[in-house]
Order: structure tokens, then C-alpha cells, then sequence
């Protein structure tokens, strides 16, 4: 279905114009449903406000998403502050810092979609193919050594893989119009599915490396490549699963842009088109064989790959104060920029006393700072203090209600108020300093990556999550199913006996190893 | 329903009765008539209107017979009348007036009799408010001159340009007048009484239809009652002394049997609206139909074009109820304007349903703050401008309910441009260019 909708699209047109100009509805129609990812954007509708719609006789609150490309999640006080203003004046207020290095804005009627769009053009901030069947925006490491260098990488990827159909100018920018358009790397169906990639820099795994469709690993003069790395499940489907990326080679900094092309067109060519929840690169090379996969890539790039190198990680979350590089790190709950935060946010940019980088665990680095002094004084007028516990600071949850289609519970309007429990319990056993990572979905498709998480909750329904336990802490070992389809009460009773027996163990022990092994 | 006579009678038998011995004659009379008579003899006692001015501007003296006629019979009523030529009226009284019953012929080539003069300088010199007159013109004239009343034609439309109310469909006689004015003011005085006839409905649902970043508090209220009526006819609330206030019905009695549904826009300070913005679910209210003669569908095979603002939906939503009731042949055509799409779209839903199932052939809309530049109903009347002129010339009528001063005038306005007066003219004459504006 997706597939014809792409082939008939004029490389992602469809009626898009002609329809965003429709008022007698604010959603726009079936295609372009499909059609509006590959140019950022999300349809939604308050699923809050359903029923006192219905009451109104009036349609479901359509409104839309817009998620931005910001390849290694760096952008200035200038555009921050363009992005502040779009939320106020179209949006909810609200910014989100996604789990993958950049913001969305959520609640955009349709009617107000062009003018953000052509708002964030002035400064050069765009959502193409921040959704839909392409490469996505790529992540990079936020912490070591050569972060300028990766972030270049993460850019160039970005820029040398996005589509390159006239559409999103012609639609959104009032562009001349381009006849015969065509998309040399994609072609008109663009890839099966959704493509990930992401660049990590040991010690550090705060882009969780192996979570992706492709994974590079900077190492030295070049980087590991790792490959069908994905999160997405269906529940009841056990066809769908969570997959770690497999670590596969080596590749000098020269070689790497052509080794991800070749990547990229072996998921457009073997790609499953047939089933969209069979259609990532992960189920292309277990369907086929890793080793097929590798003589496939050597076949296409005519030389031989090098054999991978050893690295090592020992840090997946966040680091939060001032840096030992001059940076700050700025803790924000699940991504949530409003209220004292935005406004602190905001007036660091106004008087630009930094930048800003998104972390890849929806926190907020500020570079580029100008006056530490300044800086702080904002930081304690908006008592933002970091002090929060280490299960909160590297905790993630995505969107999930009221907003996202796919949600079957609540993620980030819930998880704080249960960290607050889980707080509670971690006290008990005087375990309140441990750094253990606990990540909420509403649904099972993975955004804030729970498969990866020590502590994993799935939404399934209203009010319940199955709970996942044993994932490594550094990213690189997946968490297994415990229990299904838990309560709060249920959960907090697990979790309950589970930091009591952890809390009779030896210190040095890390709480996902743990748990790994006693559920045995 | 009763001739005169008999309801005197029956009036002077109730007098000085017990509530018990009410009771007892209600149950007494029911049994005589096999239950198919019950309650509302007694409100038919007394007209509800207790004065009237009649007003006549004649040249040969018809038009002093009609009224003097009709002044004695409404005498018989207990009503008030004050009748008086027209020239010896002083229009400073104009508004002090309720009703107003205006017969007038006219004169040579179109125009107003010579003795009608001064009360017509009057009105365009001074312009004065008439928005407290319900008013009834009676024209006669002879429909071998060409411009066959155009007197009383004109009058009516400087009546209305004062915010006078339609009270009585305009009614325009012949040479032979005497056949037909015993039937108009049968009807006439039909309407006293049943304009009198005070109905209880019981409200079953109020429900603001705006949602959240609204301007305006719009109510949809549905009243439970076996009250007959039309689409087109308004519902008549009465608070207190004030004069009261229609509100266009929107709902069709076939397709919501036993139901009223009224649009409700709460205004800051309105008596009335604020009254009905407040009633609950199981609140009694009373009222009356106030038929709207002048604002009803065509037949079925005939075409419609729909025009309005904010509630002005209210009989359109009854129209489409009523068409697509009778799965009428004619084609649908709404335009509707509003300040946002997101919160102000009445009855969004019900118009996607009629677009998909094909009763709404067109929907075009308007909301006027959705984007940097205004845009209103007659902007996207003029987009449409040869779509429009195919329909009118193929014989659609037209119709416009909404704010008189704004939406209506502006609309007029576009469609001079489009369609040139001639053409308009030309429609309102075929009775094809309505209007329930206010």
C-alpha cells in the first residue's frame, strides 16, 4: 500500500499543495497521510479530546508534528530561538527532544504548517526526511574525543543520503516548480522502511550503537561498521523483534561514505516491500544470512572489507554540569522544554551566551559558552540545579499519549510520577545512587529504545507495560521479556524484590547483569 | 379553531371557575371527544398581540375599506387598534409601534400614493430605528401597469433596511383584491392565536459546539416537544415584558421527530441568549413557532444555494436535514464562514457525512483567522463566481442567513458584481433571493 502510494507520489508530491489548502477538514487525506513523513511531519490527533469532539460535532483535533533533520543534534541560539517562537505562536509551547538528537514541535494545525516550515527555512532548519521511508536523521556521540569530527561525519551522512526530490521546496517553500523530477540514490519508492544510523565514539554509547541500521564506531583513523541493529515490535507478532546491530568490519574515514551507500542500496534492493513489519535492514540480513550480507557489500564495493577492531564502552548515559571541556549538561525529564526550562532556554540564547547540542538521551548540552558566570546566574534564577536522581537523569520515555497513534499507554506524562515510586524503593534498600537505565514506550515500536534498557516497560494497554529486565547498561546486550502486561502495583512489586536481592549483592555488580542472571 | 362567537362563550364559562372544576370540565370535554381534544383550549382565549396600528395610504378609497374592515373585526378581539390615513400619522410615534398593519396601492408609475409622501421623506431623511415593529403591508395595484405594486414592494424594503420585522408575508392584490383579502386576514388573525399558543418543551441536550481557542460560546440545544413546525420557521422566546427573540430552528421535524434544535449564540449581555445558554438537560422550556413564510425550500427538483455566518447555519442545517429526508433531486451548495476551522466549524462533522453521501454537492468555507489575510463568504462566493452564475442561471434559488449589517450587505454587494442588479433583481422578483438576516 505504502509502496503505491510512494510510486505514484511524482517523488513526494502527491496532492499534498492542493490539499493543505482543504478547510473542510484538518487532516489531510489517505496518501498524503503517508506521504507527509517523508517531509517531517506527523499527522496526530488529540486522542485526549475525542469523545468531546465528538460532542461538538466536530472532526477528531487534527494536528501535525514537525520533527527536524539536525544531524549531531547541534543548533544555534538563533535557531533555538526560532523554534521557540514556532511553539508559541503554532504550537503547544512544548519543544520535545527526541531520542534521536533533535526537537519536534507537536499540535501544528494544518493551516499553520507552511508558515513553520517556511518560518524555519530563514534559518536553515529543515524536516526532510526527518520521517518516512529514507535515512533518517543520523546521531552522534556528544562526549570524547574527536566529537567535531564525527558530527562533520554525521552531517555529511545526513546531507549526501537525504532525498533529493524538489518536493518539500516546491510544497512548503513555494519553489519553482521542477518537471521530470527524479532520485537518483532512492529512486520513486524510496527504501522499505524507515533507515537509522548512528556514529559512537568509546567510551561513550549514548547514541546506543547497536539500536540502528547502520552503526559506526569512530575508532582511530576510522570506524567498525555494524549493521540491522532495529527495536520495533509488534505485540502478538513474534515475527517482529528487537535486534542488536552485528559488528561486521572496519572502515578507513576515506571508504566510509561509499560503504554506507552500498548499505543502504542492498536494504533498497533486498528489502522487504511486501510487509512493512518484515521490511528493515535487521530482518534483510537474518533472512538472508549475515554472511550473505557481507558478500553482497564486498561484492558491490569491489574491495575487501578489513576485519573490525576492539573497542570498548563504559558510559551510555548523559554527563550533566560543567564539563571538563567548558560545556554544560543540562538534565531536562524525558525532553520536555516548557515552562522555567524553555524560558531559561531561551534567554541563555538571547543573550548568547551558547549554543546548544541534543543529546541522544533527550538532554541538552550548552557549548559555546561565552560567560560561565551569566550562565550560572540563569541556571539558579530558573533553580535548574540537575539534582535529580541518577534513574531520572538517564531515564527516557517517547511521546506516547495524548499525541502519537501507535500509543497504547502513557510514557512521558507517567514515567516521572513512577520514578518518583521507584525512587521510594531504591531508597529503602539504599540503593538511591546507582545509575540504573529504565525506559518507558507506549507502545512496542522502540522510540526511547526500551529493548536496551536495564529496566524495560512496554505499553500494552491503558495502564499497563510488560516489563523487561537484564539489558546491558552500556547498550550492547538486550533486555528479556519478565513479566506481561504488569500495573503500577504489579511492577512496583517485581521491582520491589528485584533491587531487594541486588541490594544483599556484591557493590561492584551492575543492576542489568544482575537481573540477567536471576531471571535464569 | 373555534369561530368568535363560541370561544366568547366558553371564555365567559370559565370565568370565576375553581382549578378544581377546570380539571374536571378538561376530563369532561375529553371524554366527549374521545380523548382527541386536550389542553390548549384554554390558551386560545385572547390574542396574544393587544395592539395594533393600521396605517393606510389610498388613492380611490379601496385601501381605507380593507383597513377599516379589518380594524373593526380585530376590535372584536379586545385588541387595540389605532387606524389612521397615512398622512395623518406622526411618524415620531414609529417607535412606540408593535405591530403594524401598512396597506397601501400604488400610484402612477410605481409610485408611493400622493398622501404617503411626507411618512416616506420621513423614513429616508431620518432613518429612524424600526427594529421594534413587526409589521403586515398589504399592496394593491393593477397587474396590467408593469410595475404591479412596486409601492408597497418598496416599502417593505425600507422597513426592513430599519430593522423592521416580517410579521405577515407581504401580500400584493389585484383588481379583484375583495376575493382574496378575507382570506389573508383569516390567516391573520389564525396567527393572533396561535403565536399565543405558549408551548412547554423540555430541553434534552445543550452542548456548546466551540472548542478550546474559540471566541465565541455557539450552543447547540435540543428541546423535546410535539410542536409543529417547518424548516425555515424560527422559535419564539419570550422573557419577562421584553420582545421576544427568534431563533432560526435547525432541524428538520421529519428527520428528529418530536424534537426542536436551535443554535444559541451566547451573547455577552443578551438577555435571552444568556437564558438559553444556561438551561440544563430536563429544564422546562416555553416558547412558540414563529413561521417564517419567506424563508422555505423550493421544490425538490430545484436547486439551492446557502449562504451564511456563525449561527446563520441553523436553517441550512434544517434544510439538509429536510432534503436529505426526502431524498430531493436539487443540488446543495453551502458556503459558511467562521473565524477558525480547528474551533469554530459548526457541525463539522454532519457536513463531511452529507459531502460524502452526495447531499452537499459543495461546501466552500471561510474561516476568517486562519490565515494572515481575512478571508469571508463573499470572497469565496466571488472564487467561485461561474460555478455560481451556471446554478442561478439554471434556476437555483439563493439564500442568505446571517448578520444583517455585515455578512449580508457585503454578500448583496458581490453578487451585483457577479450577476449585475438586473439579474438580481430579476431573482428576487422570482421569489429566488431569500434572506433571514438579523
Amino acid at each position: 500500500m505504502t509502496e503505491k502510494i510512494k510510486i505514484n507520489s511524482n517523488y513526494l508530491r502527491g496532492d499534498l499543495a492542493k490539499d493543505l489548502q482543504n478547510q473542510i477538514t484538518g487532516s489531510v487525506n489517505h496518501n498524503n497521510h503517508q506521504l507527509i513523513k517523508f517531509h517531517g511531519i506527523y499527522e496526530q490527533d488529540d486522542r485526549d479530546r475525542r469523545k468531546a469532539r465528538e460532542e461538538k460535532k466536530l472532526e477528531r483535533d487534527y494536528s501535525f508534528m514537525i520533527r527536524l533533520r539536525i544531524a549531531g543534534g547541534r543548533i544555534s541560539n538563533k535557531q533555538w530561538l526560532a523554534a521557540s517562537k514556532l511553539s508559541e505562536d503554532y504550537s503547544n509551547s512544548h519543544i520535545k527532544i527526541t531520542t534521536r538528537q533533535t526537537i519536534q514541535l507537536h499540535g501544528i494545525i494544518k493551516s499553520k504548517l507552511k508558515p513553520t516550515i517556511q518560518y524555519f527555512d530563514k534559518y536553515n532548519l529543515d524536516s526532510i526526511a526527518a520521517c518516512g521511508d529514507v535515512n533518517r536523521n543520523v546521531i552522534a556521540s556528544i562526549f570524547g574525543q574527536d566529537i567535531d569530527e564525527i558530527n562533520d561525519l554525521a552531517v555529511k551522512i545526513s546531507d549526501e543520503f537525504l532525498p533529493k526530490s524538489n518536493a518539500y521546496k516546491e510544497i512548503w517553500l513555494d519553489g519553482e516548480k521542477v518537471e521530470n523530477d527524479h532520485e537518483p540514490l532512492y529512486g520513486q519508492t524510496y527504501l522499505p522502511r524507515k533507515f537509522k544510523i548512528a556514529i559512537a565514539n568509546p567510551p561513550f554509547n549514548d547514541v546506543d550503537v547497536y539500536a540502528h541500521d547502520i552503526g559506526l564506531v569512530k575508532i582511530a583513523d576510522g570506524y567498525n561498521i555494524i549493521v540491522g541493529g532495529g527495536m520495533g515490535t509488534t505485540h502478538g507478532n513474534d515475527q517482529t523483534y528487537p535486534r542488536l546491530g552485528s559488528l561486521i568490519a572496519f572502515s578507513k574515514k576515506e571508504q566510509i561514505l561509499e560503504i554506507i551507500k552500498q548499505i543502504i542500496l542492498i536494504q533498497r534492493d533486498f528489502g522487504n516491500r511486501e510487509n512493512r513489519k518484515q521490511a528493515r535492514l535487521k530482518y534483510t540480513i537474518d533472512h538472508r544470512g549475515l554472511d550473505w550480507f557481507k558478500k553482497e557489500l564486498t561484492k558491490r564495493l569491489g574491495f575487501k572489507l578489513d576485519n573490525a577492531k576492539d573497542f570498548e564502552f563504559s558510559a551510555r548515559s548523559d554527563q550533566f554540569g560543567f564539563l571538563e571541556d567548558g560545556r554544560f549538561g543540562l538534565f531536562i525529564e524525558n525532553g520536555r522544554v516548557f515552562g522555567n526550562i524553555k524560558e531559561a532556554l531561551d534567554e541563555i540564547a538571547k543573550k548568547e551566551i551558547g549554543n546548544f547540542n541534543f543529546s541522544n538521551n533527550q538532554n541538552i548540552l550548552i557549548t559555546d559558552i561565552k560567560d560561565k558566570n551569566a550562565l550560572i546566574e540563569i541556571l539558579v534564577k530558573y533553580n535548574l540545579d540537575n539534582q535529580k536522581s541518577e534513574i531520572r537523569k538517564s531515564a527516557m520515555a517517547c511521546v506516547a499519549l495524548n499525541t502519537c497513534p501507535l500509543a497504547l499507554a502513557e510514557a512521558q506524562r507517567y514515567l516521572p510520577d513512577l520514578l518518583t515510586k521507584i525512587e521510594d524503593l531504591l531508597t529503602k534498600y539504599q540503593l538511591q545512587d546507582e545509575n540504573i537505565s529504565i525506559r518507558m514506550t507506549g507502545c512496542p515500536n522502540g522510540c526511547a529504545r526500551p529493548y536496551l534498557a536495564e529496566i524495560g516497560l512496554v505499553g500494552t494497554s491503558l495502564g499497563r507495560y510488560n516489563l523487561h529486565l537484564g539489558g546491558g547498561s552500556f547498550g550492547q546486550r538486550l533486555n528479556r521479556i519478565y513479566k506481561n502486561s504488569l500495573n503500577e502495583e504489579e511492577i512496583l512489586k517485581e521491582l520491589d524484590y528485584f533491587f531487594g536481592e541486588f541490594a544483599k549483592c556484591d557493590k561492584e555488580l551492575i543492576f542489568g547483569n544482575f537481573a540477567n542472571k536471576l531471571i535464569n | 379553531m373555534l369561530n368568535i362567537e363560541k370561544r366568547q362563550i366558553l371564555t365567559n364559562l370559565l370565568e370565576g371557575l375553581t382549578k378544581e372544576q377546570i380539571i374536571w370540565l378538561n376530563g369532561f370535554v375529553t371524554a366527549k371527544s374521545d380523548g382527541e381534544i386536550s389542553a390548549p383550549i384554554l390558551a386560545k382565549k385572547e390574542s396574544n398581540i393587544k395592539e395594533i396600528t393600521i396605517l393606510y395610504a389610498t388613492e380611490t378609497g379601496n385601501a381605507k375599506k380593507i383597513a377599516s374592515n379589518f380594524s373593526n373585526k380585530l376590535k372584536k378581539l379586545k385588541i387595540k387598534v389605532k387606524l389612521k390615513a397615512i398622512q395623518q400619522y406622526d411618524p415620531e410615534n414609529l417607535n412606540k409601534e408593535k405591530y403594524l398593519i401598512l396597506i397601501t396601492s400604488t400610484h402612477g408609475d410605481g409610485e408611493f400614493p400622493e398622501n404617503a409622501k411626507e411618512f416616506i421623506s420621513f423614513l429616508d431623511l431620518n432613518g429612524p430605528d424600526l427594529s421594534n415593529i413587526n409589521y403586515a403591508i398589504i399592496g394593491l395595484g393593477d397587474s396590467n401597469y408593469p410595475l404591479f405594486c412596486k409601492a408597497a414592494i418598496d416599502l417593505e424594503d425600507k422597513l426592513v433596511s430599519l430593522g423592521a420585522k416580517n410579521w405577515q408575508k407581504i401580500a400584493n392584490f389585484d383588481l379583484d383584491f375583495e376575493n382574496h383579502i378575507e382570506n389573508y386576514y383569516q390567516n391573520l388573525e389564525k396567527s393572533l392565536f396561535e403565536e399565543k399558543k405558549n408551548l412547554t418543551g423540555k430541553i434534552t441536550q445543550n452542548i456548546i459546539l466551540n472548542d478550546i481557542g474559540s471566541n465565541k460560546e455557539i450552543h447547540h440545544i435540543e428541546i423535546k416537544s410535539d410542536a409543529k413546525y417547518q424548516v425555515g420557521d424560527a422559535v419564539a422566546i419570550k422573557i419577562a415584558d421584553n420582545a421576544p427573540r427568534l431563533y432560526s430552528i435547525a432541524s428538520s421535524p421529519n428527520q428528529n421527530e418530536g424534537e426542536i434544535h436551535l443554535t444559541v449564540k451566547n451573547v455577552a449581555g443578551g438577555l435571552c441568549s444568556s437564558f438559553l445558554s444556561e438551561l440544563k438537560s430536563d429544564d422546562d422550556l416555553e416558547f412558540y413557532i414563529a413561521p417564517n413564510n419567506n424563508f422555505r425550500l423550493p421544490d425538490d427538483k430545484k436547486d439551492i444555494i446557502m449562504v451564511c455566518g456563525g449561527t446563520g447555519i441553523a436553517p441550512f442545517r434544517a434544510f439538509l436535514q429536510e432534503r436529505d429526508f426526502s431524498a430531493a433531486d436539487g443540488k446543495n451548495w453551502l458556503f459558511f464562514g467562521e473565524q477558525y476551522a480547528r474551533s469554530d466549524f459548526l457541525y463539522q462533522a454532519e457536513l463531511q457525512d452529507y459531502l460524502e453521501s452526495g447531499l452537499l454537492d459543495n461546501l466552500d468555507l471561510a474561516f476568517s483567522r486562519d490565515q494572515e489575510e481575512k478571508i469571508y463568504v463573499q470572497d469565496r462566493i466571488k472564487e467561485k463566481s461561474d460555478e455560481l452564475k451556471g446554478w442561478l442561471e439554471k434556476g437555483a434559488y439563493f439564500y442568505i442567513c446571517g448578520d444583517k449589517n455585515k455578512m449580508a450587505k457585503d454578500v448583496e454587494q458581490i453578487l451585483i458584481e457577479i450577476l449585475g442588479e438586473e439579474f438580481l433583481e430579476k431573482l428576487e422578483e422570482e421569489g429566488r433571493y431569500l434572506k433571514d438576516i438579523y
